[in-house]
């Protein structure tokens, strides 16, 4: 499936859904990588854990009966029993320390075996608490190569299993956002082909409007003219908003100084049949501006926001233009947007209200054309009362 | 009347600075050549901790049988098991702690 040159620049939702998608498969990647590594290395350490308790237990009886033979003799002997092979610490009935020569303090009563630092406790609970001692606590050295032997295991398996289930991840992101690249595609090759089917019908429409001498018509037929118009130049405003969009977009525009009131005025005049039909007031400030745009660019920013301004609005409404220098502010009296709604007008084939018409390219078409200047976009709205777009550029 | 007795008694500790172990355990000891180290690791072994120790010792003194003492049955043949204690509670605990600071093993190995 070719792409045209629309479609080569992919919808921000669809990268949007490939991002979540990706972030939440790394995040349940990760997850499963690092549960299998601690069970892992859980297992490996209770199996470590087995081997060393042997040998560890020996020690416990060992130092047991030595105990067994100080307390005999105390207090005319006072030496704690040492031993080279292990430390050792004892604790009374209520895990009072009464002596250690243990090199990690900290002690776990209610364990059995466990790690601490570089060193493995084993705890011996004594049947006859020989110099008040009812927990025996044998200390060894934990085993370096083991624990190297460890890592390196992990990092030889998690590793590649890592990058292959991030490569398995990437591919399925592609197969996840397939059906939606396939419905942009068609879409795009619709609008482009309705696009070259509409430029001769429409300009033969409104010439013709425009050679009709209303004078000589009945009312009634004059007024049914001009809903006609109205609604052709509703029309060609589409066309020229999909003209941008598949066959001008990303071409080098000549831009130069211009000022931007005749050119507003001259909007305003072309829209005022649709603002006639609403019954939608007009209040102007405008003073003369100078802005270095395409001509043909910043009328499809004018127009967009003039005729969403128009659509959106309700029946005896108003709305509020005002130019001045740097600026330009349209403000309606519609019937507003929610903080969510503001937030994805910008979007791509996204329609504020079903009820209206038009393919959600118009906003999309604007953004574009405002970032393309390095000018600004904002959007004030509130439910019930109204809109106001202002667009902000540096001052020449 | 008791308590009257009681607060001269200790009155007269204080002002001859001598402890209710001293006072209660020590003499009775003595006299029948009862080793207090012996009895002291004897009940160690059984107790295993400084307030289990007390606990006991102050129930075996209230409630001096065979099935009580910790100590082995070569020794209370000879020497037999003790009287009901006559101690309040706050001498007895005084005269235990002192005699757990005396004969602790704590602080005494090396």
């Amino acid at each position: 499936m070719s792409r045209n040159k629309a479609t080569a620049i992919h919808l921000s939702s669809e990268t949007k859904a490939r991002r979540r998608f990706l972030l939440l498969y790394g995040f349940f990647v990760l997850l499963l990588i690092g549960l299998s590594i601690l069970f892992y290395y859980r297992s490996q350490e209770q199996l470590m854990f087995s081997q060393q308790r042997i040998r560890m237990m020996e020690y416990a009886s060992v130092q047991a009966r030595r105990l067994k033979h100080l307390h005999r003799r105390f207090p005319k002997e006072t030496k704690y029993p040492r031993d080279n092979r292990f430390e050792s610490a004892i604790y009374d009935l209520e895990y009072q320390k009464i002596f250690s020569t243990l090199t990690e303090p900290k002690v776990d009563l209610h364990a059995v075996i466990y790690q601490v630092g570089e060193k493995i406790h084993l705890v011996k609970v004594l049947d006859d608490y020989y110099l008040g001692a009812k927990y025996l606590i044998i200390e060894v050295a934990r085993d370096g190569q083991w624990y190297a032997g460890i890592m390196k295991r992990i990092l030889l398996y998690a590793l590649p299993a890592l990058l292959g289930l991030m490569l398995l991840g990437i591919y399925l992101s592609k197969l996840f956002v397939q059906p939606m690249q396939r419905s942009i595609v068609l879409l795009d090759r619709f609008i482009k082909d309705t696009t070259h089917e509409l430029n001769t019908p429409l300009s033969a429409i409104l010439t013709n409007i425009e050679m009709i001498n209303r004078e000589e018509m009945a009312v009634d037929n004059a007024r049914k003219l001009t809903r006609i118009e109205i609604g052709a130049r509703t029309v060609s405003t589409l066309y020229e908003d999909l003209k941008f969009m598949v066959l001008e977009q990303g071409r080098v525009t000549q831009s130069q100084e211009l000022d931007l009131l005749p050119i507003l005025q001259s909007r305003l005049e072309y829209f005022s049949l649709a603002m006639e039909a609403k019954k939608v007031t007009l209040h102007k400030e405008l003073v003369p501006t100078l802005i270095t745009v395409n001509r043909g660019l910043i009328i499809r920013v004018i127009d967009n926001l003039l005729s969403n301004a128009i659509k959106y609005n309700k029946r005896d409404g108003e709305i509020t233009v005002t130019l001045e220098e740097g600026r330009l502010m349209i403000e309606d009296s519609g019937i507003g947007m929610s903080q969510v709604q503001v937030e994805g007008i910008f979007e791509r084939y996204s329609r504020f209200n079903e009820t209206e018409g038009g393919f959600g390219i118009g906003l999309n078409i604007v953004k574009k054309i405002v970032e393309h200047y390095g000018m600004k976009i904002a959007v004030e709205s509130t439910e019930g009362v109204g809109t106001t777009m202002i667009l902000q550029w540096s001052k020449t | 009347m008791k308590k009257i007795i009681l607060i001269l008694t200790l009155c007269v500790a204080f002002a001859y600075g001598e402890s209710s172990f001293a006072r209660e355990c020590v003499p009775c000891h003595r006299q029948k050549d009862i080793s207090l180290q012996k009895v002291f690791m004897d009940a160690l072994l059984v107790y295993g901790g400084k307030e289990n120790m007390k606990a006991g010792l102050a129930y075996y003194f209230r409630n001096p049988r065979m099935g009580t003492s910790v100590m082995d049955e070569d020794f209370l043949q000879k020497n037999g098991i003790k009287a009901v204690t006559k101690l309040s509670p706050e001498i007895m605990d005084e005269a235990l702690e002192e005699y757990w600071k005396i004969y602790t093993v704590m602080g005494k190995l090396r």
